[in-house]
């Protein structure tokens, strides 16, 4: 197996001084291609805190990330846009869709920030939103939906420029049991499909069916562990 | 290319979904705009106007003085003939000498402005002879009792405009000689109707400056200033050789003592006094699209400040800086742009309404419109460059946390 992502003693302060914060406080993981990994823990643990430096959406205070066996915890911001254009999907809590665009137009977004061609573009996204089912609702506004088919929506986003990495952080905290579980099942097929998974949550149930589970408490590792429960 | 079209696709769509606020925020562009192109036109039609006005009372003429603090000399009947053969391109020269009397007619007496000058002086005014004809060289050489007058004169005075033949006394220092009129100008402009408004009625007279002498007493072997008569575009550079020419004839080199001045010098100083008043109406504009810019700056700010999380959601995507700059550049330009036209077809009617009610000629130039377009654009994007860099250098995470 290879390895996709590596960070290397990262600490994360906020606040550095009198009540600083050590959000993440040296850790270390690597997590290979192709792996479907859940990362739990209590609520202000650090889980956040770690997606967003594997998102690239910010910096360790020290400690490095390896990408691809890149160094790009130290790049520009432009830099770092394209990392996370080109490397990885997000999936959020609260699905980030931008509200005055509709669904396809939301999809077609990181096409353009690649500065993917109109025609394709639009065959990605539709395709994109074809296989998390929404092909009937793509003229229509995030408040036009639910919010199960909003998170649909910020998937296909995430997929259609196929990155290798795809992020999800508590994809299912603002949704109620049945779309959550159709998010899940979603997420599922797309690690099926080849694509690395990282699904950061509180809740055991969504936890339970990832192949390996890591803990975090206190912004540590605490336990690093294949599912023993996992099922194909 | 692509994506800069993109950008702007959703720049126009942000100001359609912000319709009511774009239209405050577009309202001090318009009016800078439409201020601008109004002052311009109004200030074309008024140098237009005021131009065609005086050049249509004066005529084009210079005149050419001595000044008998400094010599003796004086301007004789040889210098005339000198300048009229030398200078081939000029209309002619004449004496001028005036003065203030009476006249009387069949109807009435009246006061009367008296002028005398040579055939040439039919030229001091752009008014044509309509009825009979100017007093002519051989008129002037036999002292002959002729005179002429404005159309507008001769009614007031005989009561018709049938006045050619008509005979009347002038009478100038208790001396009354009578006249016969041989030709009536073309009636006075607007322009000249408004300058003597308010003042007591004189009429002008003009006769043969030697039947002047002869009858009035005046000496006219040799005059104080002479006029010089030719079209606007050569009048200036004809007059200064004229008063070289005279210089030199009368030995006068080094002294100063002939002036030269023209109605072109004229014109171009009031040229440049309209360009100073149109200039300060401009600037006036000019500030009011400033202080347009700066509430397009304000909303720009504030919408950059609603649309923290927008902007962290396309840059955890992937939009780089400049991206994420050119789109609110774009959508800073575009506001002010439509603003500009908007601004632009305001003011064009403006300029319509206010020069038709002054009864100035409408002139708005393309080079107007164009430059308040421009101009218009180059607002947004200063004024946008200030909230957009404040959007693209936001970090992702902070525009998201929030
Ligand atoms: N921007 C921030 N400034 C200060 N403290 C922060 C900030 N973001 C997170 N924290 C703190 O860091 C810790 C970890 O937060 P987070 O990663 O969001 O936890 P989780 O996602 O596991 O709930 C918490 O104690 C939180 O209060
Ligand atoms: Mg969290």
């Amino acid at each position: 197996m290879k390895k996709l992502v590596e960070i290397k003693d990262v600490c994360k302060i906020y606040n550095p001084g009198e009540n600083e914060v050590r959000a993440l406080d040296h850790v270390s993981l690597i997590i290979g291609e192709g792996e479907f990994v859940a990362i739990i823990g209590q609520s202000g643990s650090g889980k956040s805190t770690l997606m967003n430096m594997l998102g690239c959406l910010d910096t360790p205070t020290s400690g490095k990330y390896f990408l691809h066996g890149q160094d790009v915890s130290h790049m520009t911001d432009d830099e770092q846009s394209d990392v996370r254009n080109r490397e990885i999907g997000f999936i959020f809590q609260g699905f980030n869709l931008i509200p005055s665009l509709t669904a396809l137009e939301n999809v077609e977004l990181p096409l353009i920030y690649r500065g993917v061609g109109k025609k394709e573009r639009e065959n990605l996204s539709k395709a994109a939103l074809n296989s998390v089912g929404l092909s009937k609702r793509m003229t229509h506004k995030p408040n036009e939906m639910s919010g199960g088919q909003q998170q649909r929506v910020a998937i296909a986003r995430a997929i259609a420029q196929a990155p290798p990495i795809l992020l999800a952080d508590e994809p299912t905290g603002n949704l109620d049991s049945g779309s959550s579980k159709e998010i899940i099942s979603i997420i599922k097929r797309l690690y099926n499909e080849g694509r690395t998974v990282i699904i950061i949550t509180h809740d055991p149930g969504i936890a339970k069916q990832a192949k390996r589970i890591i803990t975090i408490s206190d912004g540590k590792i605490v336990s690093d562990m294949m599912n023993p429960d996992y099922v194909d | 290319m692509g994506k800069l079209g993109e950008y702007i696709k959703s720049a126009i769509k942000q100001i359609i979904g912000n319709g009511y606020r774009t239209l405050m925020t577009m309202l001090g562009i318009v009016i800078g705009i439409a201020a601008v192109i109004a002052v311009v036109a109004l200030g074309n039609g008024m140098t237009e106007f005021v131009q065609s006005q005086l050049n249509g009372i004066a005529g084009n003429y210079g005149i050419i003085n001595i000044d008998t603090s400094k010599t003796s000399e004086l301007f004789t009947q040889d210098d005339i003939e000198l300048l009229e053969t030398t200078l081939t391109d000029i209309k002619g020269v004449s004496p001028e000498i005036s003065g203030y009397g009476k006249v009387t007619t069949r109807k009435g007496t009246y006061e009367a402005n008296v002028s005398g000058g040579s055939e040439s002086f039919l030229h001091q005014m752009s008014n044509g002879i309509v009825k009979g004809q100017y007093f002519t060289k051989q008129q002037v050489d036999s002292n002959q009792r002729v005179c002429v007058m404005l159309i507008d004169d001769a009614r007031k005075i005989f009561g018709t405009e049938d006045a050619i033949g008509l005979e009347l006394d002038i009478t100038l220092y208790g001396k009354t000689a009578t006249y016969t009129v041989v030709g009536l100008r073309e009636s006075m402009n607007r322009m000249y109707e408004f300058l003597m408004e308010g003042q007591d009625y004189y009429a002008n007279i003009e006769i043969p400056y030697t039947s002047m002498g002869a009858d009035f007493d005046y000496y006219v072997e040799k005059f104080y200033s002479l006029m010089l008569f030719a079209d606007q575009s050569i009048l200036s550079d004809r007059v200064n050789e004229a008063k070289d020419l005279l210089t030199n004839i009368h030995g006068l080199r080094g002294t100063k003592a002939l002036n030269g001045y023209s109605m072109a010098d004229f014109s171009e100083e009031l040229d440049s006094v309209l360009g100073y008043a149109t200039s300060f109406l401009l600037l006036v504009s000019v500030i009011s699209l400033v202080v347009g810019g700066i509430g397009v700056m304000n909303i720009m700010l504030v919408s950059v400040t609603e649309r923290t999380r927008e902007i962290g959601i396309r840059k955890s995507i992937g939009a780089k800086t400049g991206a994420i700059m050119t789109q609110f550049l774009a959508e800073a330009a575009i506001l002010t742009l439509l603003g500009g036209i908007v601004g632009i077809i305001v003011g064009i009617i403006m300029a319509y309404i206010i020069c038709t009610l002054i009864g100035f000629k409408v002139i708005v130039s393309p080079t107007s419109i164009l430059g308040a377009a421009l101009f218009s654009i180059l607002i947004g994007l200063f004024f946008g460059l200030y909230p957009a860099r404040k959007a693209a250098k936001m970090k992702p995470i902070d525009a998201l946390r929030l």
